[in-house]
């Protein structure tokens, strides 16, 4: 239900395991999918967000908390009165301890960040886990991702040998 | 029920906000949102999706999350061929047209694969790769065929948006290279330029070079342009045309007024905007219009010695090698249309490439730059530099005693499983 509170228009979220989240409205809006929803006036009540458990929710409006711009008493940005770069780097150290998290949270972060299309969220988790793969071998990479192999031999070791200089 | 309040941290470090998210808007394509009978809103999605909340156990049942990992795979030519190699369907997500598409958006610029030169004189063009052991393209892959042949008579004249331009003298033509198709165009030289003196210098471009939503670097089926530049035999004053793939024709030749001493090597060309730079001639092909520029310190004429390049802010540069010291310009032009050069700054490469500052005068050549990467490709004491205006790294390439410009080439690279492309070979994102 979207109530006001100290001027500030606030959204309810809720998850389908039954938490509510009354977060601003701002906040919300990180999402690309929730700022539609209010744009196109479809928020008077709570948002139900499927798929994602109230964990991983309230950890994406962390995120979101974080990462949105706020306007000080005078409404000019705070970004304004404090360098951009020590902005930048502030939210580089926090976004590096944010996703410090275990490879089924970043899975399930991965997953709400796409479905509520949260750019730098999923930016952040999706590249975390490029970095950690991209060093791997192959069959690292099928294990940390739990895939399987479907190639018969010869058709991997085709795939090898036509462009041998990429897997040396 | 729970009822959490969640509020915006007064104190917290902001941030501008992120750009749009590009990638998605366009994977998505807009979430398709509608309110539920109830009121509580719900959210469509382009694909079905798990409905657990429970993370899920491989990344395979869930496309979209893979899609959004995947393209964020470097854009480093073995990453793609890589991922094609982990399972089926892998490879057939990173072969798909959308997702590579995405991939080039996301990563904008595509990697410089290396660069093509002639080590020496009358030895075939070859392509010089530049990146490590696991993303080095061996160089038969991009070999020019019949154009690296009787080099004597065949000249590199421009490397630009994946493609590469030689001349060939023997038949008195052009020829556009594609080199990751292996595919060649070749068109007659307009008859003018046989009552030229001395060099024909060249430029060819993707016809897509102004639209900004356009990412080069697999511009394999768009349509390009060729300019060529030369001196009248005469009066040598500069004459340029514009050929265009679109039409398949030359357009009008374009003269200044004034003459222009003739250089006794091939200009290396800068492309800013619609302008190409061959030294302190300016050619904007979008205006047909053809102008000689005077530069700082009373430069006129066309030599090693400087280059046009890009500033920060898009104007036009110019990098003046006086070894050992290269200088940098900015050209400011007033609103009634007049330019000065400022001095931005000045750089000693003894400094920066650790080589001896006895180094005499005049040693150095400029011969080549990469508008993309804002990198100068210098010759000095029999080695090849590449160096990086801004931060003033640089890369030793290779030695050589020869002067030649350097041509970088750059292009998204990946596994291709599909007719003509030699089954799982590789091949250029289309």
């Amino acid at each position: 239900m979207a109530t006001r509170e100290a001027g500030k228009k606030m959204i309810m979220l809720k998850s389908p395991d039954g938490m509510e989240f009354e977060v601003e409205e701002a906040v919300a809006m990180e999402s690309q999918t929730i700022r539609k929803m209010i744009e196109d006036d479809c928020a008077d009540t709570a948002i139900l967000i499927p798929n994602i458990n109230s964990k991983i929710l309230s950890r994406v409006i962390e995120y979101c908390n974080k990462h949105v711009p706020t306007t000080g008493a005078t409404g000019a940005a705070a970004s304004d009165t404090v360098a951009p770069a020590a902005l930048a780097e502030d939210l580089k150290i926090w976004d590096a301890e944010f996703i410090k998290v275990n490879r089924a949270t970043r899975f399930n972060l991965i997953q709400a960040a796409s479905y509520l299309n949260i750019k730098g969220l999923l930016d952040l988790t999706s590249q975390t886990t490029i970095d950690t793969i991209s060093d791997n071998s192959l069959e690292e990479i099928r294990s940390f991702l739990s895939t399987k192999n479907d190639y018969l031999p010869e058709e991997e070791q085709t795939i090898r040998r036509e462009n041998q200089w990429a897997f040396q | 029920m729970k009822r959490l309040k969640v509020q915006s941290n007064e104190e917290g470090a902001v941030m501008p906000r992120r750009r749009s998210p590009r990638l998605h808007l366009q994977t998505h394509a807009g979430p398709h949102i509608h309110a539920s009978d109830e009121g509580a809103a719900m959210v469509g999605r382009r694909r079905c999706r798990r409905t657990s909340s429970e993370a899920p156990a491989s990344l395979l049942d869930n496309e979209d999350m893979l899609w959004e990992i995947l393209l964020r795979l470097p854009s480093q030519p073995s990453s793609l061929l890589r991922a094609s190699a982990v399972c089926k369907r892998w490879r057939r997500l990173v072969n798909d047209p959308q997702f590579l598409g995405h991939f080039r958006t996301h990563h904008r610029t595509p990697p410089l694969l290396g660069a093509f030169v002639c080590r020496r004189p009358h030895m075939a063009t070859e392509f010089a790769p530049i990146l490590g052991p696991t993303d080095c393209i061996p160089p038969e892959r991009f070999d020019l065929g019949s154009c690296s042949k009787w080099p004597a008579d065949r000249h590199l004249l421009d490397c630009r948006h994946g493609r590469v331009l030689v001349k060939d003298d023997l038949k008195h033509e052009v020829v556009v290279c594609d080199p990751i198709r292996g595919e060649h165009r070749r068109m007659s030289i307009p008859p003018v330029f046989k009552n030229t003196r001395a060099y024909i210098h060249g430029a060819v471009l993707c016809a897509a070079a102004d639209d900004h939503d356009h990412v080069h670097g697999s511009c394999h089926s768009t349509s390009f342009k060729v300019a060529l530049l030369s001196m009248y035999r005469q009066d040598r004053r500069p004459v340029a045309c514009l050929y265009s793939s679109e039409t398949d024709t030359w357009g009008n030749l374009i003269t200044v007024v004034e003459p222009c001493e003739p250089p006794g090597f091939l200009i290396p060309v800068t492309l800013i905007g619609n302008v190409l730079y061959w030294s302190i001639l300016e050619f904007d092909f979008d205006r047909q219009s053809l102008a000689m520029i005077k530069g700082p310190s009373g430069i006129n004429k066309l030599h090693r010695f400087h280059i046009i390049i890009k500033t920060e802010d898009g104007g036009v540069g110019l990098a003046v090698l006086s070894t050992p010291r290269i200088r940098i310009w900015q050209r400011k032009v007033n609103c009634e249309g007049a330019s000065t050069w400022l001095l931005q700054k000045t750089i000693g490469m003894n400094k920066i490439l650790r080589i001896s500052p006895r180094i005499k005068r005049n040693m150095g050549r400029l011969m080549g730059y990469d508008e993309d990467t804002d990198e100068i490709c210098l010759h000095i004491y029999g080695s090849v530099y590449m160096v990086q205006l801004k931060s003033m790294q640089y890369r030793k390439l290779y030695k050589t005693n020869y002067y030649t410009n350097y041509y970088p080439f750059k292009s998204f690279y990946v596994s291709a499983p599909t007719a003509g492309c030699g089954g799982l070979k590789g091949c250029p994102v289309r």
